[in-house]
């Protein structure tokens, strides 16, 4: 039968179970297509990680699986902890580490490392000149290569501890009409917080905080912070407190101490037992900050870019015999990085490994990104504290549309000089040496935005390796990192700028 | 029995690997030693003949990041691009004293000053001055202040300063502080205190 407009319709006797079916087979596309729309679907599998704290710094790399087998790339490892290069030869991976060789076969499950020989647990894998070892002989590995060097492996979660560097927490219960639960750590941390229905999580990705047995979970019996609980995975340690409220945390301004409590406070003063460097989120004042900041979406329009200086072939100074510059300046800028984006800033780096980049390389980088905000950091023996430099330039007086390539900061330097006195203010304030001048700094003239030079030295009082000291770095990171969120409004945001 | 060609042979042999193995030693032996430190072992100038007279220096200070103004009595020659020069190697000797505020290494000097239109003035520093010299945007950037402003403080009309190492352009002093521009006096002055 045909209609007047020539559809055909199915005849009125056509069996009703073909309609059900027909209406059942939409019904899944539909929830199937809904589904496949909803955030959820579109989250991306969580990529495999390890997590390496050293000393000197902290990084995670990809894991990959092959054959069963979880694998990661050793050049990867080693890059941050020394001197490393690699060659392939054929079938021969020949790694150099500082002054010690090391060569591993592909497909073959041994491996000559300095004199001696160590089996990896699986065959050796080379594919594009990148050697990969098995994850699980990776502490066997590491231990031939750096022999004087204590290393811990959380092998379930992916996490290495080298040279001692583990976190250890206290947890205190302050119990009370609004209890409160004070985290002492051993060492500043700056963790990931996020508040939701039935607890708060924080987060800890790049600092080595780890429970003893006895902390994996403890039922508080209270009726406001009810329990705490620890785990961590796929390179990262979080800590989990529940409670039937809506929780906030605080942390200290040393980053040692994170008190979390329920949301609505008793003024400051009348709740017992409260600590005296928080205060509550209506008094900023008291000297603490909430730290939920740290969940706060990225603001893309502000960016920061962070540019390690030296790099590859240039070493920079020599801060001691073993540690150039390049490589103190690559850990701060990966903590700073850190500390700025856990404050909702858009950070990037211009090198996140041993690159070279020429100066003019590395300003035409900056320039084509936009950014609110340039950091160069360096680094150097001598001196203490930190040194913070903005151009010596003229300043522009009147709006140009072009700017002079070599003298493009120019029209910046009023801001910069703001932000490196803010900077300069905020180390002061944590007791750290700081001295802002005005230099012209290569490639600071180039940089068509607010740029500051950051030298980093040694602490006041202590040895020049303490320059790379994790808690010594980290304090530095936290007071810029909180200068340039105070300074955020007076900066130029991505689209002012372009 | 072993046939005695074949033995003579083996102690040739034997006596040829001990050979080579106490050369390799000694040579191996010889590369491990410490390198010596930087030292100037050129013979040392005599000192200028000229009448002693008072000068400015801006000595640079490492603690604070700026320039203090001292006087100090130097015998100058006559000719104004050796007085120049013997007020800058006056500085230098400043920044060898062991309570330096900005030390130098041992052996840094300045070998040479010319003067352009009277308003350049170009230095020629020894390898040892860069060579030996700390790394670090202050450090670097005090040395070539320092140096600037002393030149303009005693040749009035000095406003810029070019460093060479050994007669040759360099573009770092060591690794931060660019030489290929003249330096400012103007920035210098920024840092007098």
């Amino acid at each position: 039968m045909r209609t007047p407009a020539g559809l055909r319709l199915r005849p009125a006797s056509a069996s009703g179970a073909a309609r059900r079916g027909f209406f059942a087979l939409s019904g899944i596309l539909m929830l199937a297509l809904l589904w496949a729309l909803s955030p959820g679907a579109q989250t991306p599998p969580e990529v495999k990680q390890i997590t390496i704290y050293a000393a000197q710094t902290s990084y995670s790399l990809p894991v990959i699986t092959h054959d069963g087998k979880e694998y990661v790339g050793l050049l990867e490892v080693l890059e941050p902890l020394g001197a490393v290069s690699a060659s392939l030869d054929g079938k021969k991976w020949k790694l150099r580490f500082n002054n010690l060789e090391a060569q591993f076969t592909a497909d073959k499950t041994k491996a000559k490392i300095a004199r001696g020989e160590v089996e990896i647990g699986g065959p050796f894998l080379a594919e594009n000149g990148r050697g990969q070892i098995p994850l699980a002989a990776l502490p066997r590995v590491l231990a031939s290569i750096l022999p004087n060097r204590p290393l811990q492996f959380h092998a379930a979660a992916r996490r290495l501890f080298l040279d001692k560097t583990e976190i250890h927490f206290a947890a205190e219960l302050k119990p009370g009409a609004n209890s409160q639960i004070q985290l002492t750590f051993s060492a500043p941390v700056n963790p990931s917080i996020a508040t939701e229905p039935g607890g708060l999580r924080m987060l800890f990705r790049r600092e080595p905080v780890v429970a003893d047995k006895s902390q994996d979970k403890q039922n508080l019996a209270d009726k406001t912070i009810s329990s705490l609980g620890y785990n961590e995975s796929n390179g990262s340690a979080e800590l989990t407190i529940h409670s039937p409220l809506p929780l906030t945390a605080f942390v200290s301004s040393d980053h040692k101490t994170i008190t979390v409590t329920p949301e609505v406070l008793p003024p400051l003063g009348q709740a017992k037992g409260q600590p005296q460097t928080f205060g509550p989120p209506n008094n900023p004042k008291a000297g603490g900050k909430p730290a939920n900041t740290a969940a706060m979406p990225v603001a893309r329009e502000f960016l920061v870019v962070i540019d390690a200086a030296h790099g590859g072939t240039d070493r920079g100074g020599a801060i001691t015999d073993e540690l150039a510059e390049k490589d103190v300046a690559m850990a701060f800028a990966r903590r700073l990085h850190n500390e700025l984006r856990n404050r909702g800033i858009a950070v990037r780096l211009v090198r996140d490994g041993d690159a070279t980049l020429a100066l003019e390389q590395r300003a035409e980088i900056v320039n084509a990104a936009v950014p609110s905000l340039y950091l160069a950091i360096h680094a150097a023996g001598s001196g203490t504290g930190v040194h913070i430099f903005s151009s010596s330039l003229t300043p522009l007086t009147k709006p140009t549309t072009f700017l002079p390539w070599d003298t493009a900061q120019a029209a910046f330097v009023q801001t910069s000089q703001q932000v490196a006195n803010a900077v300069a203010t905020e180390l002061l304030k944590h007791d750290v040496p700081a001295l802002s001048l005005t230099m012209s700094v290569a490639p600071l003239n180039a940089i068509a935005a607010p740029a500051l030079a950051i030298e980093v030295t040694s602490p006041a009082g202590k040895a020049v390796e303490d320059i790379s000291s994790g808690a010594y770095q980290q304090s530095l990171c936290t007071a810029i990192a909180t200068a340039i969120a105070g300074m955020r409004n007076q900066l130029p945001h991505g689209e002012v700028a372009r | 029995m072993i046939p005695r060609r074949l033995l003579t042979a083996v102690c040739v042999l034997v006596v040829g690997v001990l050979g080579l193995g106490l050369y390799v030693w000694r040579i191996v032996r010889k590369v491990r030693q410490p390198a010596p430190a930087l030292v100037d072992m050129r013979p040392v100038p005599p000192p200028a003949s000229g009448t002693p007279a008072e000068v400015v220096l801006f000595v640079a200070d490492d603690s604070d990041g700026t320039l203090h103004r001292q006087t100090a009595s130097v015998t100058l020659p006559e000719e104004p691009a050796k007085r120049e020069r013997e007020i800058l190697r006056a500085l230098v000797a400043q920044y060898q004293e062991n309570a330096s505020t900005h030390p130098l290494g041992a052996g840094a000097d300045i070998t040479d000053v010319y003067l352009v239109n009277g308003k350049l003035a170009v230095v020629d520093a020894n390898g040892i001055f860069a060579d030996g010299h700390r790394s670090g945007i202050l450090v670097e950037e005090l040395t070539l202040a320092s140096l600037a402003q002393t030149l303009a403080a005693n040749l009035p009309g000095i406003t810029s300063m070019k460093l060479l190492v050994d007669g040759k352009e360099r573009p770092t002093l060591a690794g931060h502080a660019g030489l290929n521009e003249p330096y400012s006096v103007a920035d210098a002055n920024r840092l007098v205190k």
